[in-house]
């Protein structure tokens, strides 16, 4: 992957937020504080303006500053997840214009396993993982077979699939936890962006090819 | 002297909070405040913020109460982020009680681990 695919990947991810910053209220309404648009919105425009502003010149340094920016302006747990995820994953992305497949996926199991440590959510816990977690582990899998170019885009389509696999699941974590049992039959607002942000990696990943 | 770090949603509750730890504790207990600046919400920036402040009035260690959910979460970034050379503890309490005996404890000269008990035992007090 280069910087400027990493870049493309959040203007993409950027432009879903806007477009679904009200569904995603809507979901979180159901089960939350019905911010959760407002605040990835809100946050992803703040960094498509630095990242249009001033590019950071390397996957490491474009991935710190989406981190630091999350961390700074998207809050509740999606602000604190997405940004300490980022700032582990950008600790293993080279401070170079590329990495290879290997370390893409490496990055983003270290986002993933950073997630898992610091929200304490397991798969099935109807949180953003149930994205994450079966996505980066068909990627870990097939990345030594395959390029990521042609790997990726199949596991992306899968994304949405797997968020509206959290409708049926019992919330064990976040707000949505307070709720028990009325917390099923409504889709994970989490799980949903994070849908969106793979979505977004398919496109840009299937258009370097 | 270990400082106190009060993490909410709301601003109203932390300010409100702090002002009753004070009034109970006397003025000698540094109280640091975070979160809800402009809407109800709390970010880890926000939270890191407040630990530098309290390092930067001298105190010797951190316990920091949060309110609910996320503001954990936030917390534990900042943590992170701020990477302090003195302890910065998170506490596992209740945020009104919890505050409250911690720095009841921390005025009577106790130390920051005394404290953090103090916090910690306050899920036991009853009301009724």
């Amino acid at each position: 992957m280069t910087n400027a695919d990493f870049r493309q990947l959040w203007l993409c991810f950027g432009q879903a937020a806007a477009q679904n910053k009200e569904e995603l209220n809507r979901l979180d309404a159901a089960i939350g504080d019905a911010d959760h648009g407002t605040n990835m919105d809100r946050g992803m425009q703040k960094v498509a303006e630095q990242l249009t502003s001033c590019p950071p010149p390397t996957l490491q340094a474009t991935c710190k500053m989406v981190a630091m920016t999350l961390l700074s302006t998207v809050g509740g747990a999606s602000g604190a997840l997405w940004g300490s995820g980022l700032l582990a994953a950008s600790k293993v992305f080279p401070d170079m214009d590329s990495c290879d497949d290997k370390t893409l996926a490496a990055a983003l199991q270290t986002f993933v396993s950073s997630i898992q440590q610091r929200g304490k959510a397991v798969a099935g816990d109807k949180t953003m993982l149930d994205v994450f977690l079966p996505a980066t582990a068909e990627l870990s899998q097939e990345v030594d077979h395959a390029p990521a170019a042609s790997v990726i885009p199949p596991i992306a389509a899968e994304a949405k699939q797997w968020a509206e696999a959290t409708a049926p699941l019992l919330a064990k974590r976040g707000r949505a936890a307070y709720l028990g049992a009325r917390s099923i039959g409504h889709i994970d607002p989490g799980a949903t962006s994070s849908a969106l942000w793979w979505d977004c990696l398919g496109r840009v990943m299937g258009s370097s090819k | 002297m270990t400082g106190l770090l009060l993490v909410s949603h709301s601003r109203k509750l932390v300010d409100g909070l702090a002002d009753l730890t004070r009034e109970l504790s006397g003025p000698s207990v540094p109280i640091a405040t975070a979160g809800g600046e402009d809407t109800l919400g709390v970010t880890a920036a926000m939270v890191a913020e407040s630990i530098s402040l309290l390092l930067s009035q001298g105190v010797s260690g951190i316990l920091i109460f949060g309110d609910v959910g996320s503001a954990f979460i936030a917390a534990e970034t900042a943590v992170e982020l701020a990477a302090s050379s003195k302890p910065v503890q998170i506490v596992d309490a209740p945020l009104v009680e919890g505050a409250i005996a911690a720095a009841m404890t921390l005025s009577t000269g106790a130390g920051m681990d005394e404290a953090r008990q103090a916090g910690e035992e306050a899920y036991t007090i009853r009301k009724q």
